[in-house]
């Protein structure tokens, strides 16, 4: 949140003023050619399938933390700092939930063979 | 809201303490209050995509996702969806400016890109249920039409969103309401995008592999 005090024109509260033209831009084109590369990689087979699954999981990291910068405009800026500590807190959680729920199955699936039962 | 510094002075002038309300600023206790609600539905596509993970491989003898992903046509809507949201951040660049018809005009490019969007993805899904290619022939496919349903729908509320703003910039200006809720659209937009990233990789690019 920004600070306490009001402004009198709402368009000049900071947080409109973050809008960046460049940045808006930047993000576009940087997270288009990620999500390019990806393609190209998975559908031309470059590497084995492991390593592409990789590539492409740390390809879409690049993308969403550029997106947070250069779209959200999220920094430690005092306009913006507790969407980015919500954000940063909020993470882990989002990746615990993925998977602990998939090791869990996993797991339950090689101890009582579900797997086998063609869900 | 304005900062009142009213203050409880003792019988010698001293402040013994401050009863003053420090509101804080409307527009970004709102906006705020909107980020918390945005990063909770981050957490339903946490637990879509938790069910997707465990139910991938369940493909009861019927198609898998190699059989019925098509990266290139999920490239194309990767493009529209990117490009809406470069369109809506166009149109804040536009509030910035104070500019009316800018913000109106960029919101209706967004608009039909998102729309184009939708269409992309309604006529995927079209033919899908043609082939017989339904939730209830797998539990994988049980995951793949929810997760992918529930951005499409997140798209398709954004829409109609934007329709009711550009309405209310033309109707009202930019009044305090209004700029909150433009704030809050722009966040709740931009975050389509960020999902769709992790949706047309874990998707579109892991199932084709």
């Amino acid at each position: 949140m920004s600070d306490s005090h009001d402004h009198e024109n709402p368009v000049q509260h900071p947080e409109v003023q973050l809008a960046s033209r460049a940045g808006y831009v930047a993000g576009f084109i940087l997270t288009l050619g990620l999500m390019f590369t990806s393609l190209e990689l998975v559908t031309h087979h470059v590497w084995a399938p492991f390593k592409l699954m990789v590539a492409t999981s740390a390809a879409a990291l690049v993308a969403v933390i550029l997106q947070s910068y250069l779209l959200f405009r999220l920094d430690l800026s005092k306009a913006q700092r507790w969407n980015t500590f919500a954000l940063i807190i909020m993470i882990p959680l989002f990746v615990l939930i993925i998977a602990l729920t998939w090791w869990m199955f996993q797991s339950l699936g090689a101890r009582t063979m579900i797997h086998g039962m063609g869900m | 809201m304005s900062t009142q510094n009213t203050r409880t002075q003792s019988s010698a002038g001293v402040a013994l303490w401050d009863e003053g309300h420090h509101g804080h600023d409307v527009i970004s206790t709102r906006t705020f209050g909107f980020w918390l609600y945005m990063l909770s539905d981050a957490m339903i596509f946490a637990t879509l995509f938790a069910a997707y993970a465990v139910l991938a491989s369940h493909t009861a003898g019927g198609p898998a996702a190699q059989d019925i992903v098509h990266p290139w046509y999920a490239f194309g809507e990767t493009v529209l969806v990117f490009s809406s949201v470069l369109a809506f951040g166009f149109s804040v660049t536009a509030l910035k400016a104070a500019s009316r018809g800018g913000v109106i005009g960029w919101m209706a490019v967004a608009l039909l890109l998102g729309a184009g969007f939708l269409g992309m993805e309604i006529h995927e899904f079209a033919g899908l249920a043609m082939q017989g290619i339904v939730p209830a022939r797998s539990a994988f496919l049980s995951s793949y039409w929810v997760l992918v349903l529930t951005h499409g729908l997140h798209m398709a509320f954004g829409l109609i969103w934007m329709l009711v703003m550009m309405y209310q910039v033309a109707r009202y200006g930019f009044s305090t309401d209004v700029v909150a809720r433009l704030l809050s659209l722009k966040y709740f937009w931009f975050f389509q995008a960020v999902m769709w990233v992790c949706v047309f990789t874990v998707i579109y690019l892991h199932g084709a592999i």
